[in-house]
């Protein structure tokens, strides 16, 4: 039955696979597609399940062909759907990143092959075609001009410098009302594609902090992933965005006190993060995040100074405005923590606890 | 001396005295006669009495015997009772046992239940505390 959705659509391919084509052997590019293949299915089809989407034709639709995967996403929730999305594609790369073809090439010191991404939202045509059901296929076909915007947006994904993960301008404005998720664009690009006449706005994916990214890995991947990511970080020109996946697991490592000696190795790759990402306020909280909370790097000082340097790139970041005026608190400047959570009040202003800590600050005062 | 040499020569008193012994005699006679006489119908009724008790005796033997008969099935009642009692008990217990198993079961069902329900609340406590932390960086 034809029926009109709003699905959220992820391309993603090999970059460069033409020029690999030329350069292996048909052998070794053969390899290359089989183990991109599989390692795209084990991803995308244990993400699906794992996140309960109910089945192909229903709440999604995929297909691999050669060095390119599609994705649709078609629940009821178009914010669960921008969420998966996101969680697909990242994983896809670090799932790619890790596997059997990329860790031989990383070993013989050589670039490692990337895979661009593009993702848009949009409402399509979800329409069973009756030559389909004759081939014996049941699944339905999709169409809209959504779908060709998401892979030309695809298309400018090796333009870019962090994660290359480009997105269009619906699913940028998605990700801004949901509000929950932490992610951040680059400033857009505006681009002409072909058979579009008008350019249009694309944003990088810049930041996208995360624990479900490795959580929600297929187990089988999962195995040695942390030391794989070490080891990527350890050799020239690495993916930068690889740094806020290892940030962001070592704090949890620390949060749950699993671990004790991860709070300087967590420093000190911060410290290389700043230098090669561009979009640093994330990587300034995480490092006051440490100060505040690690045991044995506590410095409510030193903490203070990494919020207030996010602050200053970002006046509004109300992650380190919160861990800011929390920090003030537990040094003693109750003043100045008020003030703090009144900014947090003034950007947010339901906030639960900023509201309950200015109530309990005035009340003191009174 | 003879009888009537006796008889001329013996005064009334003698004669007397004689009568009352011959008498006496003649009593004594009598007397026994009438106690063997007595004695023989004791004997007689001591006889038909040990006949009847004998009569009893066996009558009694008899119900005894009858008796200790229908107790011997009375206590084969019993025996068969006790034994399906042990029976239908070693059934109850089985069955009791069948029932404690299932209940076993039913409770290590509800155990892991809720040792699942657990294990998911604890993976939501962990995703809403990783979740925050996202969003606090």
């Amino acid at each position: 039955m034809k029926r009109s959705v709003v699905a959220t659509i992820l391309f993603a391919d090999l970059m460069n696979s033409t020029e690999m084509a030329k350069n292996l052997t048909l052998q070794e590019y053969d390899e290359m597609i089989v183990d991109f293949q599989s390692t795209m299915y084990e991803v995308v089809f244990h993400h699906l399940s794992h996140y309960g989407y109910e089945g192909s034709g229903i709440d999604y639709d995929w297909s691999i062909v050669g060095d390119q995967l599609q994705v649709f996403l078609y629940s009821d929730s178009v914010r669960f759907d921008v969420r998966s999305a996101l969680l697909v594609a990242t994983k896809i790369k670090l799932a790619w990143l890790v596997a059997p073809f990329n860790q031989r090439i990383l070993q013989e010191g050589r670039l490692v092959s990337r895979i661009g991404i593009g993702i848009n939202c949009g409402k399509v045509i979800k329409d069973l075609r009756e030559w389909r059901v004759k081939m014996g296929e049941e699944r339905p076909t999709i169409e809209g001009y959504a779908i060709n915007l998401a892979k030309r947006i695809e298309s400018a994904s090796r333009e870019g410098t962090v994660y290359q993960i480009m997105v269009g301008d619906s699913f940028h404005k998605r990700c801004q009302e949901i509000g929950t998720i932490n992610i951040a664009f680059s400033k857009p690009w505006s681009l002409g594609f072909k058979g579009i006449s008008q350019k249009m706005p694309v944003y990088e994916v810049v930041s996208f902090v995360n624990f479900e990214i490795l959580s929600s890995l297929p187990p089988s991947l999962q195995n040695g992933v942390i030391d794989k990511i070490e080891y990527a970080l350890t050799q020239p020109m690495p993916e930068s965005w690889l740094f806020i996946i290892l940030l962001r697991h070592y704090v949890s490592m620390i949060a749950t006190g699993e671990q004790q000696n991860l709070e300087t190795l967590a420093l000190e790759y911060a410290h290389q993060a700043l230098e090669v990402l561009d979009y640093k306020p994330p990587i300034y909280n995480i490092i006051g995040w440490l100060y505040a909370y690690g045991q044995s790097i506590r410095n409510m000082e030193m903490a203070i100074h990494y919020f207030d340097r996010s602050l200053a790139l970002e006046p509004g970041n109300e992650a380190a405005l919160l861990h800011r005026a929390r920090a003030l608190g537990l040094t003693g400047k109750t003043n100045l923590s008020q003030y703090a959570y009144e900014e947090i009040l003034f950007h947010n202003h339901d906030h639960p606890e900023a509201r309950r800590k200015v109530a309990k600050y005035r009340a003191v005062h009174r | 001396m003879t009888v009537t040499d006796v008889f001329a020569n013996a005064t009334y008193v003698d004669v007397g005295l004689l009568l009352m012994i011959i008498l006496s005699l003649l009593a004594v006679v009598i007397v026994q006669r009438k106690t063997k006489q007595k004695m023989e119908e004791r004997i007689e009724v001591l006889f038909d009495s040990t006949n009847k008790l004998k009569v009893k005796e066996h009558e009694l033997s008899k119900k005894i015997n009858a008796f200790l008969e229908s107790n011997e099935s009375t206590v084969s009642e019993i025996h068969t009772t006790i034994k399906s009692l042990k029976a239908s008990l070693g059934d109850t217990q089985d069955h009791l046992s069948k029932t404690a198993q299932a209940h076993e079961k039913h409770t290590k069902r509800i155990e892991k239940k809720l040792s699942d329900f657990s294990k998911e609340i604890q993976i939501m406590k962990d995703y809403i505390r990783e979740w925050a932390i996202d969003m606090e960086l």
